[in-house]
């Protein structure tokens, strides 16, 4: 049953994310997406304890042999989380990305560098996301110079340990 | 089945407990390798980590030690297999979201870039002091560099080409969810 309703859960959160975020833009579309994801746990419990043992679904009891309930609830949270983590890749195009659709949709082949180096200025690769970053309360400007917040502190800090622990570069 | 048993079933307990461990084994096998093979590429080590986690989970769902203890009603082989499969996906998915979601986001993100720059200058920095370490330019030259090493794309006399569909077709399912969603702007 909880693989079931894990199934139908998804689906049901995809539909109401793609409806609401057609309807309006919201001004924060992650918390939106992380309030949907609470709202499908909740949708979900009543769907694997009352909907569809009611029903019974004869089929996935014989074929599960168990309730799944927790492995079912299990797998809707991460598949959300990792439907969030492929949204934030499509609200804000990776550069990656960009650049292999460009050289993928460049006329007569190879593409020079010389052209990429134009699409890749710091106006939109950089301002955009400092902009970002001071919406998000990251960051704040003061006097045209960028200081950090106590949340993005902590951020910086949780990823200068991690990047440690792996022995790792600065990345980007 | 009722409610309590629902939520005390002993083989729902049994595959969540496994793949914790498996996932638990993963990370903690990505980060000690990480950090004993630092020439090796870091994709190689996580794909590794991950099929070996994946094999655990399978061992573990397959012996099920103890099971006729936890349970009173056998379970058939159909019954096994369907487990094993459901706590392999949510295994990969876990691997999925710590990959690209949190090992990703240290390694490519650049608003992750950008406030360790800040960090480094002592929690402030003028926006010309930041481009001189990190500006457009950079992150060009570090992804085509990445793209190239990972054969995506090949650098050529000309110019560079698609080599690879792979990230090609990532692009167009972004493409896809963009116009399903109506996403009003094109944002790099």
């Amino acid at each position: 049953m909880g693989i079931a309703a894990a199934a139908i859960t998804l689906l049901i959160y995809w539909l109401c994310h793609v409806a609401w975020f057609r309807a309006s833009w919201p001004k924060s579309p992650l918390k939106v997406l992380l309030r949907l994801l609470l709202a499908g746990c909740v949708l979900y419990c009543v769907l694997a304890l009352w909907i569809l043992p009611a029903a019974g679904l004869s089929l996935w009891a014989i074929l599960g042999g168990s309730s799944y309930f927790w492995l079912g609830l299990l797998m809707y949270v991460a598949s959300v989380l990792a439907y969030i983590v492929v949204y934030s890749g499509v609200e804000v195009e990776s550069p990656s990305l960009r650049i292999v659709m460009t050289i993928a949709a460049y006329p007569g082949g190879a593409m020079p560098h010389d052209a990429l180096r134009d699409m890749f200025n710091d106006e939109r690769v950089i301002l955009p996301r400092l902009n970002d970053m001071i919406s998000s309360n990251l960051i704040f400007a003061r006097d045209g110079v960028y200081v950090l917040s106590p949340s993005g502190e902590r951020l910086a800090t949780l990823f200068r340990v991690y990047r440690g622990l792996l022995g790792r570069d600065t990345g980007g | 089945m009722t409610i309590r048993e629902s939520l005390l079933d002993p083989r729902d307990l049994y595959l969540v407990a496994a793949t914790a461990i498996s996932y638990g084994v993963f990370l903690a096998g990505q980060l000690a390798l990480m950090r004993a093979l630092k020439d090796t590429s870091a994709l190689k080590i996580l794909l590794a980590c991950c099929v070996a986690g994946g094999a655990l989970l399978l061992g573990l769902a397959f012996a099920r030690p103890g099971a006729e203890l936890v349970s009173a009603v056998p379970e058939t082989l159909a019954q096994t297999v369907f487990g094993a499969l459901a706590a392999e996906f949510v295994f990969a998915v876990l691997c999925f979201n710590y990959v690209i979601g949190f090992f990703n986001l240290g390694e490519t993100a650049r608003r992750i870039r950008m406030l360790r720059e800040i960090q480094n200058a002592g929690g402030s920095l003028t926006l010309a002091s930041l481009l001189e370490h990190y500006n457009g330019e950079t992150i060009l030259n570090v992804r085509l560099g990445r793209l190239v090493r990972s054969g995506q794309v090949v650098r050529t006399e000309a110019g560079y080409r698609i080599a690879s569909p792979v990230v090609l077709l990532q692009a167009k399912i972004i493409w896809t969810l963009k116009r399903i969603l109506n996403i009003p702007e094109e944002r790099i």
